[in-house]
């Protein structure tokens, strides 16, 4: 599945300071198997990218031999957006890096303005801290805040805590947010969406980067749908979905392709202009671990 | 001194104690010579010029607290509520109607030749209006075919028509956040925040280009001069430490056609390298480049967001109906850091703190940084300080800062504030000025402009009379004297931007910038302070006539 040619995914990327957003943006710059990101930070302290990837460094940005660039924030975030719209054709995909006190969710919108699509809203929580932060007289309704607003919470630091701990912090996470959530590194591709995970699967630069195996199911759909059928199922997935994309019709409104998009909770389903020609079918991408057997009944229950 | 102009005047108020009143000031090389009676100054020698001897001059006033950015919006149409002045001097009546609003619009379509050009508006205020709101299908009575875009005087909500929303391609399948759909699902032509009105690109994307142009910090700067403004801050519209913006600042701030000086802070939000300690070095660097208009090497953070938006962050009891805390625009944890690094290489920070925990968190940076740092005279100001404590007041006093306080918010948010957001209790003690002065904390008091009309001496006003659009005086025991909010809109606000010795009073030596008035401030019922006619003003000894 290629990006819509006009239209550039926009992942957004939050959490509180510390909780290893810049170390995300660090391995998606550096990860030469997930394709070319336009790398949006607040500023390029923390940046730490092999300098002999580094093809220029023109003031607000760094380009880099792989494909990708990063771009800092110092002239706004609306011009930087309109820079990269600019080269669409250059990018797989924008990754938005908000900073440690902004709402994701907010900045989100900002993906559903002419030449993106917001693709994912992705907030890092640190299982040492995140559930002591949150009762934080100054920042807990900000860290409760970005996590409301996530598709995607990537449990940071799992590494440094025992399991009941790592337990704790996933029931409390469950009462937190309704977003789908993961632990470890594992997220990268789950992070940047389907052509970065089948980019993984096609396993191009498995070995170097050391991604697992995601689990990948596609079913057609010659036929329309059921409305409430597709709803009910959008809202009751096995676990470990995160995403489903594709287009389908649906038997109440015959004439038109809709698009569907889900990534975590967030379901959107966009009826599309006229005469777009397309192939009816959704993918699903579930974490490295899911049966795919499980994923494939699921799908194959949208005929009913 | 042959050269010396010695302007008359009904009367003169210094601002210095060492000559309080005064008939005359002789000016010369736009300075200051010296103040006095007619005859003390020509004896001297010098032209005695009377073309003010029916006016009451006073120091140039200095708006302590504005965005030059504001300007751009007199590219478009008024339509608030308020009664407004345009750089022009045309006086812009305010729009008490939905129907006021739309008659406002229509005779803005018909000077539109174009039939493809938007049409742009600004200052809708609908809070004030029996229906509360406006929808495109209002202002589908102005036009079915050209786009509209109103924006509110909030700026952060625009209402739209039926053929601007067609042109952006808004429709009920239009999923941004922000664009209000009806019961029908359809958009109704209310897009809320930036995202959802940038759909709008035609109004949004001309209203934005306007509003960073050079004409906007111009049409400010004569909106300054109308108000009897010499001297106003621009507190951080835009990322200063950068060699091309100071440049560029240079080029509008020399010419002629600027008719104020102006201190531009740096905005490390809005631009910069991202290294604070990187920026300080090349801010301090660039303060070498400031002139005699231009001032350049203060800083400023934005710590919260506005008490009416509810985005400020506020210390228990909160926000009427418990609604969420406001919003942080700096990470508490980051803010000593950050502020440390201007401070310690000797710059002058200034911090808007709306809420009461917005103080808290920059009065414990400050004492970080001065307890690692010690600094003499560092002035760093508390900006806005709307629910600022007597014991808030008290730290600052002990920790050297000042305060600007908001003061026109009395009037014009004073009542949404007892209904809606803290309160009738804490509406009362808003704004706190009297408490700051008495605390012994040095006093300034602004606008915010374009978030209220520059006018300082409609600021003044409030500070002294705290009355409310609806006609109540809320919290009279923070009142504060005509003496003392003069002091506040002059010297006050020089001392905050390290130029008390140099402007802010009238004194030999000191620039010859003055406002030139109708009336004596001391002289009217305090009520009527506001009414007072600003004739312009006098900088570096040029006069400047207000709308010219």
């Amino acid at each position: 599945m290629t990006k819509d040619p006009t239209r550039l995914p926009m992942v957004v990327i939050g959490g509180y300071l510390g909780a290893g957003k810049t170390t995300l943006v660090n391995r998606l710059l550096a990860d030469p198997g997930i394709g070319r990101s336009a790398v949006l930070v607040n500023d390029f302290g923390d940046i730490d990218i092999d300098s002999s990837l580094i093809e220029s460094h023109d003031g607000d940005t760094i380009s880099l031999a792989n494909g990708c660039v990063c771009c800092s924030l110092a002239d706004g975030f609306v011009l930087a957006l309109r820079r990269i719209s600019d080269r669409a054709d250059d990018f797989d995909r924008v990754v938005v890096e908000v900073s440690g006190v902004g709402d994701p969710w907010k900045v989100a919108q900002w993906g559903r303005t002419p030449g993106y699509q917001l693709d994912a809203v992705v907030v890092l929580a640190d299982a040492e801290t995140i559930i002591e932060r949150s009762d934080d007289p100054y920042v807990g309704t900000t860290i409760r805040t970005q996590l409301e607003g996530a598709d995607v919470v990537v449990i940071s630091k799992s590494d440094l805590v025992d399991d009941t701990r790592l337990g704790a912090v996933r029931r409390w996470l469950s009462e937190a947010t309704s977003a789908v959530t993961m632990t470890g590194t594992a997220a990268t591709s789950t992070v940047l969406g389907f052509d970065a995970a089948e980019k993984i699967n096609r396993g191009t630069q498995r070995s170097k980067s050391g991604h697992a195996q995601h689990t990948v199911a596609t079913r057609r759909f010659p036929d329309a749908l059921q409305r409430e059928t597709f709803d009910a199922a959008m809202l009751h997935r096995p676990d470990g979905v995160v995403r489903v994309k594709g287009h389908v019709v649906f038997a109440n409104d015959p004439d038109a392709i809709v698009s569907v998009q889900v990534v975590g909770q967030r379901v959107e389903v966009v009826r599309l202009s006229d005469g777009q020609a397309v192939v009816c079918a959704l993918v699903a991408v579930a974490v490295p671990g899911t049966p795919i057997a499980s994923v494939e009944r699921w799908l194959s229950l949208l005929d009913g | 001194m042959s050269d010396t102009r010695i302007y008359t005047a009904k009367i003169i108020r210094t601002l210095d104690t060492g000559r309080a009143t005064a008939q005359a000031v002789g000016v010369s090389d736009g300075l200051i010579m010296s103040v006095g009676s007619v005859d003390e100054l020509s004896a001297a020698g010098g032209v005695v010029d009377t073309r003010f001897a029916e006016k009451v001059i006073l120091p140039g006033f200095v708006e302590a607290h504005c965005h030059s950015f504001g300007g751009g919006l007199w590219n478009f149409s008024y339509c608030g509520w308020f009664d407004r002045t345009g750089p022009d001097g045309t006086v812009w009546n305010g729009c008490r109607s939905a129907d006021d609003v739309l008659t406002r619009l229509r005779e803005a379509e018909a000077k539109l030749t174009d039939p493809d050009e938007p049409l742009i508006a600004w200052g809708l205020d609908p809070i004030y209006f029996d229906g509360d709101r406006m929808f495109a299908r209002d202002l589908d009575r102005v036009s079915a075919v050209r786009p509209i875009f109103v924006i509110h005087a909030s700026l952060h909500l625009a209402t739209v028509n039926t053929a601007m929303l067609d042109l952006a391609n808004i429709g009920p399948d239009t999923l941004m956040e922000g664009v209000d759909k009806g019961v029908d699902g359809r958009p109704t032509g209310e897009l809320q925040e930036f995202p959802a009105m940038s759909l709008a690109t035609a109004g949004f994307g001309a209203l934005g280009s306007a509003m960073m142009g050079d004409q906007a910090m111009i049409n400010f700067a004569r909106l300054a001069r109308n108000a009897g403004v010499t001297t106003l801050s621009d507190l951080g519209s835009m990322g200063v430490a950068d060699r091309s913006v100071v440049e560029r600042l240079l080029s509008i701030v020399e010419s002629t056609d600027f008719p104020v000086r102006m201190s531009a802070f740096h905005n490390p939000a809005f631009g910069g390298s991202g290294d604070m300690d990187t920026d300080a070095a090349l801010l301090a660097e660039l303060s070498a480049k400031s002139t005699d208009k231009l001032r350049i090497g203060h800083v400023k953070f934005v710590l919260d967001g506005s008490i009416q938006g509810f985005t400020a962050r506020l210390r228990p009891p909160g926000y009427l109906g418990d609604k969420p805390n406001g919003i942080w625009l700096v990470a508490p944890d980051q803010l000593a850091d950050q502020l440390a690094a201007f401070h310690r290489a000797g710059l002058l920070v200034h911090a808007h703190c709306n809420g009461d925990e917005a103080v808290d968190v920059f009065l414990d940076a400050v004492e970080r940084v001065l307890a690692d740092h010690p600094r003499l005279d560092h002035r760093h100001t508390v900006q806005h300080c709307q629910l600022t404590s007597p014991g808030q007041y008290r730290r600052m006093k002990a920790l050297g800062l000042c305060a600007n306080v908001f003061s026109n918010h009395i009037w014009y948010w004073g009542e949404q504030h007892c209904s809606d957001t803290v309160g009738y209790d804490r509406a009362c003690r808003m704004n706190a000025a009297a408490t700051a002065l008495s605390e012994g904390v040095p006093l300034s008091i602004h606008s915010d402009s374009p978030v209220t009309p520059i006018g300082p001496l409609h600021v003044a006003w409030c500070a002294v009379n705290r009355v409310s659009s609806a006609g109540r005086v809320l919290g009279p025991q923070e009142q504060i004297g005509v003496d003392e909010a003069m002091s506040a809109i002059t010297l006050g606000a020089a001392y905050q931007l390290k130029m008390d010795d140099e402007i802010g009073s009238i004194a030999p030596g000191k620039r010859a910038d003055f406002a030139v008035l109708d009336a004596d401030p001391w002289d009217v019922p305090p009520e009527k302070i506001r009414d007072i006619n600003v004739w312009g003003t006098v900088l570096g000894g040029v006069p400047q006539p207000a709308g010219g």
